[in-house]
């Protein structure tokens, strides 16, 4: 019995049937024009990033004596100004992943096909998924090309990989977080209109406004909160300062970094479950 | 009756019963009704961070109308084209013996009632809820408050119109609805980040090419290349201090308010174009 087999019959869970979901929403998004736009969005504001820093980061460098100014503020401010470009796209490309199907009648023919839907909902997160890393990733490695273009070298090259792919993966899980609550919102609202405007407003509402505050100690569930608290080091350790140790924001981002994970498969779980009961209209 | 005064009706009778419409003001009301009580929390404090009372109180309701009123500024003027497009009653109207430009402009005077009723509501409950919770610090400042309403409300007013403009115009150039949707509010998202000190920062350093120079007043053009850039500068200046007579709190920011006022022409004359040369069906 191969392990595929072993997961149908004692799980249900057909990875082969995912695998071909998740493929086919990977070619769906990477067509989108949406990803032009952000595409083209994000070079011309690398491209101004690091034309602009390489005029700063000079003067910074001599009244920050010790400190690696490259990844301090070089990959620090990529992070800071383009994340929310990453967040938007996952909002929008969540609610379209269902909501353009139902839309366009073609979600009909896939539930038509012998499919478990807790299979559709996570191909499609998976596909996204997939995507969005490879798009960060890109995004990020061009980005501080370019500032080491117009600027210069990190000081050692341990710390800037290192940093900078803890700083991907930190985003990589904020925009899955998204796009599994985004998704949700696709799922519920069927019409996909109504659908953007509640995606604009929760976007609005947790990633620009201080409503979230009223939430108390709860506001920790929130997103934009948890990036900044993993990024930040709960206030202490700030990821892209090389003068405080890899592994002291480490441990003080852990705890974060699983409440996040535990939050994106709590949201995905409630996707299937919301969507294994979607009535077809 | 006059043809584009029945049709100012029909717009803003569609505007009311539209249920994307309807679903944004709640949201609206929902953040007006946070403001309020953050208000109402700093006045119940004995100590309060208001040095200028009626200056404050005018700074929230204009960030209540401007801020918040641009989200739903841009959709009240993507459901004025949305709503027709998808019940392809776009098509019965320019069929009938009207000029194209009675029918849009039916629509902006639509709009413009509708942002007006609204906005009117909005200083009347801000002011009321907060008369009603805090009375005894907000009257001796009422009438500071009052003189310089009328002003705020038209100011207010021009600065939405341009979002309901914009979005009007974004949705008759990209058919698919749900993209137009999307693309306002990326670009409403890019108008945010302009005046931000980074980029603005960044674009004088790439014009000038030197960091010894700092000229506030490039710096400030580019900021107010926006319409987020114009209220920022606004807010941060005496233009809402009434120890300031009106008359030269118009004259200091002159130029502000001309600036916002032709983005607003801008656009309505570029609405006009698209809208009469373009093929709707």
């Amino acid at each position: 019995m191969n392990l595929d087999t072993f997961f149908v019959d004692n799980l249900g869970i057909n990875f082969g049937s995912i695998y071909v979901i998740a493929r086919n929403e990977f070619k769906r998004v990477i067509n989108h024009p949406l990803v032009i736009i952000i595409a083209t969005i994000l070079l011309l504001l690398a491209l101004l990033n690091g034309t602009g820093l390489a005029h700063l980061l000079p003067s910074i460098e001599k009244s920050e004596q010790g400190k690696d100014i490259f990844i301090l503020y070089g990959i620090g401010q990529i992070f800071y100004r383009f994340s929310d470009y990453f967040i938007i796209f996952s909002v929008f490309i969540g609610v379209l992943s269902i909501g353009e199907e139902q839309s366009k009648k073609s979600l009909s023919v896939l539930l038509s096909k012998p499919l478990y839907r807790r299979d559709i909902v996570a191909g499609k997160f998976l596909g996204i998924s997939t995507f969005l890393l490879i798009f960060i990733i890109l995004n990020f490695v061009v980005s501080s090309l370019l500032v080491m273009v117009f600027f210069r070298q990190p000081l050692s090259a341990v710390e800037y990989i290192l940093r900078l792919s803890s700083g991907i993966v930190s985003l990589f899980f904020e925009s899955m977080l998204v796009l599994s609550i985004t998704m949700l919102i696709g799922i519920i609202f069927k019409d996909l209109l109504i659908a953007l405007i509640v995606a604009t407003t929760y976007l609005y509402v947790d990633s620009y406004s201080s409503i979230i505050r009223y939430l108390g100690d709860l506001s920790i569930i929130s997103q934009k909160y948890l990036y900044i608290t993993i990024t930040s080091g709960a206030s202490k350790f700030n990821l892209f300062d090389t003068s405080i140790s890899y592994t002291n924001w480490l441990g003080t981002s852990l705890p974060y970094i699983l409440l996040m994970l535990f939050e994106i498969l709590a949201v995905l779980l409630i996707n299937c479950i919301i969507f294994a009961r979607y009535d077809e209209r | 009756m006059d043809n584009t005064l029945i049709l100012t009706k029909k717009e803003f009778e569609n505007l009311i019963n539209n249920k994307i419409v309807f679903i944004i003001i709640i949201i609206y009301l929902f953040f007006i009704t946070t403001t309020i009580f953050d208000y109402y929390a700093e006045l119940s404090q004995n100590v309060t961070t208001f040095d200028n009372l009626a200056m404050d109180i005018l700074l929230g309701i204009w960030f209540v109308l401007t801020e918040y009123g641009s989200w739903v500024g841009i959709v009240i003027g993507f459901s004025l084209i949305s709503n027709e497009r998808t019940n392809n009653a776009l098509n019965t109207l320019i069929i009938k013996p009207l000029y194209r430009d009675t029918i849009i402009n039916g629509k902006f005077l639509g709009a413009l009632g509708f942002i007006g009723c609204l906005f009117g509501f909005t200083i009347t409950i801000f002011i009321s809820a907060l008369l009603i919770v805090s009375g005894s610090s907000i009257a001796p400042v009422l009438q500071n408050i009052m003189e310089r309403i009328p002003f705020i409300f038209a100011l207010s007013v021009i600065n939405v119109m341009i979002f309901i403009v914009f979005s009007m115009l974004i949705s008759l150039i990209v058919r698919d609805q749900a993209f137009a949707l999307i693309s306002c509010v990326i670009i409403k998202t890019i108008l945010n980040m302009i005046p931000n000190v980074n980029v603005t920062g960044n674009i004088y350093y790439l014009l000038t090419n030197d960091i010894s120079i700092k000229d506030d007043q490039i710096i400030r053009f580019i900021s107010e290349l926006s319409p987020q850039g114009i209220s920022l500068v606004l807010t941060n200046s005496n233009f809402f201090n009434p120890s300031i007579s009106l008359w030269a709190s118009i004259n200091s920011m002159g130029f502000e308010i001309a600036r916002l006022f032709l983005y607003m022409i801008i656009l309505i004359v570029l609405s006009y174009i698209v809208f009469i040369r373009s093929d709707i069906a």
